[in-house]
């Protein structure tokens, strides 16, 4: 068992940069995710930590072992593959063996190991069959029991769950989450899938055109957005975003987008003093603008961050349901009770809570200051 | 009416045709095989004569020792010069072609585009061009005469369709499993011997009877090459049978169908690897 650290790890690819400057220190035991959009670089930075791609500048360390120039076989390494990488022309049992036949383990070894993982993973009756024979699902624990088998240092998975439909995905994120308390092994995890980030991760690493964005607990990235890419990615649906200035208004320090104007919590005055007058991003969540019974629509207070939108589209989902609505030309997104739904076209008074919102500089992107509590509904 | 002019074409043109093209190409071999078992004067004098007279004297004589026929003691000379120069152009080709067009297929190296074109541009190039300059070489490097001429000159001719089939398979594989091979365990090399080749077996097969069976026919090199039994192959052998006065029908055609024996075997049991050999060069190109 192993940490991991990078320092200023580069990867390029011609004059294409990969991975950027990349530095990051993952604890032995660990289970980090590496979360962003396609072609953001996750997956390169994985391959060029199991060594599968020579890296162009930088460090990798495993524990304390320098692993620029080892080839992955002496990594002591295992990896799970988006596509599962089962040897074809082998069964279950070969393929799970076939790493320690090529350390030249006792065969007495092997068949300990082999049928340890196999029990651990319930897929002791497949030991026979060849990979085609096998569902996703049990192709993906086979890959999983591959991995384990060896021990490893370190377990690395490129999006070993995106081939999956979504009851199995939901059934193999806890299974993994289980095998990781288990072993206690370091866990390095790449995925487009937030949810997956959310939910299993210690911390999660947000990556951009080959930049970190933010490295943190899925709290924190949730709670404190690093900028305004990470608060767009991280939540489903995603931060509604407005474009507008910091103004005073009756004193309080207000976010100002024209149409209407929300002042903003004491904490976020502490923040933000120094960028009243100028231009802002502000962002709020879905789930921190509050859908006012309709009686109140006499009380649409563009000032007091209560404003009157337009249902465009009326979105149920069972336990919970989403509006969009359209405010002085914007869109928003907006949580609301299933069981009090409005119909498309409906005028509804919308609630802006004004300590949830999350401030941006709109030249750098980054944060101004974040949310100093949790939004209006719980996530 | 189309559905009436479209079951006419089915039921009747369309078998039709197909019967005419399966006489055309069979035919000739129908008749080689038929004529080898007809003593040469029923065969000058009534070819169709019924019943036809069979006999065996026409192998007798391909096989017999000297004397016994024009060139006959010759011939088990050429089956072996052919049976050597094609089985050891087959093995190099699938070596270099395979070892080649895993490097067209995964290694990323400068040129590597240009060399692909060119590759396929040579394939076009019709290989009598090069006889002359390649009869030079061979005479130069005191090579004529032997199978080694014959093989660097199959070779050169088996290898770019020998690359460009294998590189359609190796790329048909998925990276992923030799980095999983990688992980576990192997060199680069290694993942290469045991999880690429062996799933690469049918695309060997499909090159190599296609290598083996162009090799076994080729004829023009042959003759130009070669000038005795040292290194004489089976089609310049059948040749010979034709001499300025005469043609030994019975040895040409018996001949002929020991020299189609080994083709015809391959052809047959092999079938579902050519076919597969055809279509590999389109998956993932």
């Amino acid at each position: 068992m192993a940490g991991v650290t990078l320092k200023h790890l580069t990867k390029r690819f011609g004059k294409v940069v990969a991975v950027n400057d990349v530095s990051l220190e993952i604890e032995d035991g660990e289970f980090i995710i590496l979360l962003g959009p396609s072609g953001c670089g996750k997956s390169t930075l994985l391959y060029s930590i199991a060594g599968l791609e020579d890296i162009s500048d930088g460090e990798i360390y495993i524990g304390d072992r320098l692993m620029n120039r080892v080839p992955p076989k002496a990594r002591n390494i295992a990896m799970v593959f988006q596509d599962y990488a089962l040897y074809p022309h082998m069964n279950v049992y070969d393929n799970m063996a076939f790493g320690l036949k090529l350390r030249r383990a006792s065969k007495e070894e092997i068949d300990r190991r082999v049928h340890e993982a196999a029990a651990l993973l319930g897929i002791e009756h497949l030991l026979e069959r060849r990979p085609r024979e096998l569902s996703g699902g049990q192709r993906q624990r086979v890959a999983l029991g591959r991995a384990i088998v060896r021990e490893p240092d370190v377990f690395l998975m490129d999006e070993p769950l995106s081939n999956l439909d979504a009851i199995l995905r939901v059934q193999m994120r806890a299974e993994i989450s289980k095998l990781h308390s288990r072993l206690k092994t370091t866990f390095i995890y790449v995925t487009h899938d937030q949810i997956e980030a959310m939910t299993m991760g210690d911390r999660i690493v947000i990556l951009r055109d080959g930049l970190i964005q933010q490295v943190g607990t899925p709290e924190e990235v949730y709670a404190n957005p690093a900028n305004v890419f990470v608060a767009g990615f991280i939540g489903t649906p995603s931060m509604n975003m407005m474009q507008g200035h910091l103004t005073r208004h009756d004193g309080a320090l207000t976010f100002d987008a024209g149409s209407f104007r929300v002042p903003l919590g004491t904490a976020a005055v502490e923040r933000a003093t120094h960028y009243e007058g100028r231009p802002v991003i502000a962002g709020v969540r879905p789930s921190a603008i509050q859908a006012l019974p309709r009686g109140a629509a006499g009380d649409v207070a563009a000032g007091a961050g209560i404003v009157a939108a337009r249902v465009d589209v009326v979105e149920p989902m069972g336990d919970v349901a989403y509006i969009f609505v359209d405010v002085g030309g914007q869109s928003f997104t907006v949580r609301v009770d299933p069981l009090s739904l409005p119909r498309v076209g409906d005028v509804v008074p919308l609630r802006i809570d004004g300590s949830a919102l999350h401030l941006f500089d709109p030249e750098s992107q980054r944060a101004i200051s974040g949310a100093v509590r949790e939004p209006v509904a719980a996530r | 009416m189309s559905g009436h002019r479209h079951g006419l074409l089915r039921r009747i043109l369309f078998p039709l045709g197909v019967a005419f093209f399966t006489v055309f190409s069979l035919a000739p071999f129908v008749w080689m095989v038929y004529a080898s078992f007809v003593p040469k004067s029923q065969l000058l004098s009534d070819p169709f004569a019924l019943p036809p007279q069979f006999t065996i004297n026409n192998y007798y004589r391909l096989f017999a020792s000297a004397n016994d026929g024009i060139g006959a003691d010759n011939f088990r000379h050429a089956i072996i010069n052919s049976l050597g120069v094609c089985a050891v152009t087959t093995l190099i080709s699938l070596l270099i072609g395979s070892i080649g067009g895993y490097a067209f297929a995964r290694l990323r190296f400068g040129g590597k585009n240009a060399l692909l074109l060119f590759l396929l541009a040579i394939q076009f190039l019709p290989s009598v061009t090069v006889i002359i300059p390649m009869y030079r070489m061979g005479s130069a490097v005191h090579l004529l005469n032997t199978w080694w001429i014959l093989i660097f000159a199959y070779t050169s001719f088996a290898l770019p369709f020998t690359l460009w089939i294998m590189r359609g398979y190796f790329e048909s594989i998925p990276r992923s499993l030799e980095n999983a091979a990688r992980v576990d365990g192997c060199s680069r090399f290694g993942a290469f011997l045991r999880v690429v080749l062996p799933l690469s077996a049918p695309g060997f097969a499909a090159t190599a009877i296609f290598t083996f069976l162009n090799a076994w026919d080729e004829f023009f090199f042959a003759l130009i090459f070669t000038n005795n039994y040292a290194a004489k192959t089976l089609p310049v052998a059948l040749s010979e049978f034709t001499s300025r006065h005469t043609i030994d029908f019975g040895l040409q055609m018996s001949g002929g169908v020991v020299a189609n024996i080994l083709p015809v075997v391959i052809a047959l049991s092999m079938q579902r690897y050519i076919v597969r050999g055809l279509t590999a060069g389109g998956v993932k190109g």
